[in-house]
């Protein structure tokens, strides 16, 4: 249980009301296990529950869509859908499938996001992302000429390529791939103006879940 | 779904169910786009990577509303991913000078912690109203005009033949007797045990 003190600290807190002295301490009590304590985390709950108090529509868009996946979770439908699916590779076939390819690794730990390149405009996705039947993209500031998305396999094949017309600041690529570790590489589909913005690459899996334990 | 439809979302105060559920779409929409990216921030932690998805929508929704003529420098993903990013950093930085707080830690330095309470308690929504249930007829009718309705306190003053001073102070009477029994509530108090074992 909290201490009286730290009751109060949070209702302080919460009320604005807390003296400057109150306010160190409160920071101390916050900050100890890097967030990871008791105080915090009630702190949280008894926050959690003022917004819910506050009709706060971020909240309650949250628990309107976890409603909503819980309802869709629980259909006769999805339960048939949710049974994982018969392992159709061995772990060697999942391990080459998800293998690195090490000129790509190499590049992608050496690729620069400096100054005007395409790399510095790319977002998302994170590199090592795990994603289904699409790979979205966002870009800091849309290119005024088309780009082209090329997807490579870790055996270094490229499997794909996605045209993307001018002035996007996000798009979707759709993918149906078998599970493993891909690559992806953006550039400008002129090759005249290639030169000035380079490429951007980024390394996503599918179905990386299969690799886990 | 395009960018003049998401700020537009964000900028707007939901004052109705239809509001609120269009509300909810736009943010089902972002929500799938974030999320596989917070995981690979979170390196795999489904939980704390739902919890940064929220926080960063949270922030992207406070500047709306703070500024509903806010005009996005870059993309709306661009924002919320940069907010992610940082929340996580921040996080991890707070983490590494565990134990070590300084006289220059501020307020600003408490932005983030990966503790999902929605996932600790996954039908909060539901227990919610269960305790609302459970309230004097009185403090039912205001909990249900003002969280349900979503009328002003001006209008709840009107129904409950009071003026809106007497509402509000009728409503937060309620609030302080609601939130003691939410947190008495067996499995909140299951979860504060939880808490204090970890």
């Amino acid at each position: 249980m909290l201490s009286d003190i730290e009751n109060r600290l949070i209702e302080d807190y919460l009320n604005h009301t807390l003296s400057e002295p109150d306010k160190q301490l409160f920071i101390e009590k916050w900050l100890e296990n890097g967030g990871n304590n008791p105080f915090a985390k009630t702190l949280k709950l008894r926050q959690t529950i003022d917004l819910l108090l506050e009709n706060d529509p971020v909240t309650t868009a949250r628990l309107m869509l976890r409603q909503q996946q819980t309802n869709r979770a629980t259909t006769p439908e999805t339960l048939h859908q949710n049974q994982p699916a018969q392992a159709t590779y061995t772990d060697a076939e999942l391990r080459q499938m998800f293998a690195p390819l090490p000129e790509m690794e190499q590049a992608l730990a050496t690729r620069s996001a400096a100054g005007n390149s395409l790399q510095s405009r790319v977002l998302i996705p994170l590199s090592g992302i795990n994603c289904t039947n699409s790979l979205f993209f966002a870009l800091d500031h849309a290119i005024n000429t088309p780009i082209t998305c090329a997807i490579t396999g870790n055996q270094g094949k490229q499997l794909l390529a996605h045209n993307i017309p001018a002035q996007q600041t996000s798009f979707e690529v759709p993918l149906s791939l078998p599970p493993g570790r891909y690559y992806w590489k953006l550039y400008l589909t002129d090759s005249k103006q290639r030169k000035q913005m380079s490429h951007a690459i980024g390394m996503f899996l599918v179905n990386a879940d299969l690799m886990e334990p | 779904m395009d960018d003049s439809t998401i700020l537009e979302a964000f900028r707007q105060k939901k004052t109705n169910a239809e509001e609120e559920k269009h509300f909810a779409e736009v943010c089902d929409f972002i929500y799938n786009k974030l999320f596989p990216n917070a995981k690979v921030l979170t390196k795999g932690d489904k939980s704390a990577a739902d919890e940064l998805v929220w926080t960063a929508i949270k922030a992207f929704w406070q500047k709306g509303q703070k500024n509903p003529d806010f005009v996005l420098k870059g993309s709306w993903v661009g924002y919320l991913t940069r907010i992610m990013q940082n929340k996580w950093k921040d996080y991890l930085a707070m983490r590494a000078k565990a134990d070590k707080p300084t006289s220059e830690t501020t307020f600003s330095d408490i932005s983030f912690t990966p503790f999902n309470v929605f996932d600790e308690i996954p039908d909060l929504h539901t227990l919610f109203w269960q305790e609302v249930e459970k309230l004097t007829p009185h403090c039912k009718r205001i909990f249900t005009l003002n969280l349900k309705e979503q009328l002003k306190f001006s209008e709840i003053a009107d129904q409950m033949l009071t003026n809106e001073n007497n509402a509000r102070q009728i409503f937060h009477a309620c609030k302080q007797v609601f939130i003691r029994n939410i947190l008495n509530h067996p499995q909140v108090e299951a979860l504060k045990d939880r808490i204090f074992l970890t």
